[in-house]
């Protein structure tokens, strides 16, 4: 009776971890994208400033502030890029992703297991453990200095990570 | 988690707690809360003196559907056999889940 108490609350630890392991790929997928999208708008003002810059000063010579709004822009851009390393973060981010969405597949493959046989607790919390290492070791693999996500992005990764495994729990529920 | 659970997950060698792993982890604790399916399976198992006599008998129900399907697959009707067994199932399932 003991082992069955201990199998469910082992089950319902290593339920939270998919939980977390889910918002977490969620998130940096989110955040890839975001990172994705200011390197793009980052680098139209580089070549707009710097490629563009004779046809252009031809074109706006009549309304020089914009052009030297521009010119400011870049060249703020590239005194601050050590201090805002996009590219390196959405290089991180990218592999991240990656590493995590992977881990995904694996852990729910394995919760599939856990759910159709009858696994002892302490298998299955040497399952989790190793879920957690594996999500660890990936983390700070591509982001060894640590990384805070923007609120929002937070918020967000919650509500579709909760959406995705209502669905993936209504799926089990049926099979 | 209770102080005696989090102990115990202290005794594990390699396991973090989930406070421990947000710690750890770049991720926050996110607030999700989705209730673990269930199905009696995962790590658990219903035992004959864990049920109510109500119950029991329901038990008994499944373990003889379980039985005929047996019978069934053994007289080669798979799909008699099948449909024992999902019949079964869904007892054990409404056990779980009531």
């Amino acid at each position: 009776m003991g082992e069955t108490a201990g199998g469910g609350r082992a089950s319902e630890l290593h339920w939270q971890q998919l939980e977390q392991l889910k918002a977490s790929s969620v998130l940096i997928r989110l955040y890839r994208n975001q990172l994705g999208k200011r390197i793009q708008a980052i680098e139209v003002i580089k070549a707009v400033a710097s490629s563009g810059a004779i046809g252009g000063w031809v074109i706006w010579k009549h309304i020089p502030f914009v052009w030297a709004a521009i010119i400011v822009a870049a060249q703020v851009i590239d005194a601050l890029k050590g201090v805002f390393p996009f590219s390196r973060e959405h290089r991180a981010a990218s592999e991240l992703t990656m590493a995590l969405e992977t881990l995904l597949i694996n852990a729910e493959l394995e919760w599939e297991g856990l759910f159709a046989a009858s696994v002892s607790a302490s298998d299955i919390m040497l399952r989790r453990a190793r879920l957690q290492r594996l999500q660890l070791q990936a983390e700070h693999q591509h982001f060894p200095e640590g990384r805070n996500p923007p609120q929002g992005l937070i918020d967000v990764a919650s509500r579709q990570a909760t959406a995705y495994l209502l669905n993936y729990r209504s799926g089990q529920g049926r099979s | 988690m209770t102080s005696r659970a989090a102990a115990a997950d202290r005794a594990e060698p390699g396991f973090l707690s989930p406070e421990e792993f947000t710690a750890q982890s770049i991720f926050p604790a996110f607030s999700i809360n989705v209730p673990m399916p269930q199905r009696g399976t995962a790590g658990a198992s219903i035992t004959a003196d864990a049920v109510p006599i109500d119950r029991a008998a329901r038990l008994q129900q499944a373990t003889l559907l379980q039985k005929l399907g047996d019978a069934w697959k053994a007289n080669g009707d798979n799909a008699k056999a099948i449909a024992h067994y999902e019949a079964s199932l869904a007892i054990m399932n409404l056990l779980v889940e009531a």
